[in-house]
């Protein structure tokens, strides 16, 4: 039996490698224990993020904006809401970004590899509040979804299904996504009932 | 400096190979869990998208007593139900004329069954009728 023990060498390098064991168990355990905290964030964010899209589409404004050739045309004022099979801009009450209240220029669209929205305050200085545009000042921007190869928006107007809209409100926005080679369909409604019942009332009642 | 040329005894290659088990172990344990809990995030995401998109699409359509349908969306299976919950008549009277026509509101409660899961909710809907000539609407 050999009984010198062991070098300085060889006791540093084993406490060195037991401490770099330790420490990776030990970090491994403390991970398991917030594994919850980790995961949850990161998809709480995203949750809140299309929670937050589905008040604000909810919340469209109908923001009545004023032609800027008002004289010459006949159609003096319009309701602000475009959009087609790629992109769409709206008016809303309750931004994504920006305090809840303030009145916002929405746009979502692909750019590059994401469906991002742009959101612009409306009386900012540099907008034109009759006539909103987007002019160079810089958006608050998020990303919807990441890493999305195709986008396709529809509109619905009760059942009627429209590839481009111009000037009305739909009632319901679909967008589809290739994200991952895997399609993912959002719908977003717009509650524009009580439009339909107080222009049902106001001709219902015109005679009276 | 001295070489040990006996190599290592079997306890200690024993104890060795426990200690770098464990560690192994533990971090396999760790990422394990993390996908198994990342798995059931996605599909909580895409149970509570889809089911408030499939929501939207239903109060979208013009809704009846009694109509049901299923359908798939984002992989997931669903069926609805509507019933009519209740229904109101606002007339619109004119002197000496009688009604001119009639004011209609509907409420309708949904069961929606997303992935055996079942939801419900209410939807109001209105209508307005108008009689033809001759014909009051009672």
């Amino acid at each position: 039996m050999k009984n010198k023990g062991f070098t300085l060498i060889e006791l540093l390098v084993s406490i060195a490698i037991f401490a770099a064991l330790i420490s990776v168990v030990a970090y491994s355990f403390r991970f398991t224990l917030n594994i919850a905290k980790y995961v949850n964030y990161q998809y709480a964010q995203d949750l809140q993020t299309i929670s937050k899209l589905r008040d604000s589409l909810d919340s469209i404004f109908y923001y009545i904006a004023q032609n800027d050739r008002a004289v010459e045309v006949e159609d003096k004022f319009f309701i602000f809401f475009y959009g087609d099979r790629k992109e769409f801009k709206y008016i809303t009450a309750e931004p994504v970004m920006y305090k809840n209240g303030t009145l916002v220029l929405g746009k979502i669209y692909k750019k590059q590899k994401s469906l991002v929205l742009e959101e612009y305050p409306v009386y900012d200085k540099n907008i034109d509040y009759k006539i909103p545009k987007f002019k160079d000042i810089e958006p608050k921007k998020t990303v919807l979804f990441q890493n999305v190869s195709n986008v396709k928006i529809e509109y619905f107007q009760g059942n009627k299904e429209l590839s481009k809209i111009k000037e009305k409100i739909p009632t319901l926005i679909k967008i589809t996504v290739i994200q991952n080679k895997t399609k993912k369909e959002l719908n977003f409604r717009i509650k524009s009932d009580f439009k339909q019942k107080e222009k049902y009332s106001e001709e219902l009642f015109e005679g009276i | 400096m001295k070489i040990n040329k006996n190599g290592f005894t079997l306890i200690e290659v024993l104890i060795a190979t426990l200690i770098l088990a464990v560690a192994i172990i533990s971090v396999n344990a760790a990422f394990k869990q993390f996908s198994v809990y990342k798995q059931k995030m996605n599909k909580y995401k895409n149970i509570y998208t889809t089911t408030l998109s499939i929501k939207d699409m239903i109060e979208n359509k013009e809704l009846k007593d009694n109509i049901q349908d299923t359908g798939i969306m984002n992989g997931l299976n669903f069926s609805y139900k509507v019933k009519l919950v209740s229904k109101n008549r606002n007339r619109s009277l004119e002197e000496g004329e009688g009604n001119t026509g009639a004011f209609e509101i509907y409420l309708y409660k949904i069961n929606l069954t997303v992935e055996n899961k079942e939801y419900t909710f209410f939807k109001t809907q209105y209508r307005k009728i108008i009689p033809s000539e001759g014909n009051l609407i009672q």
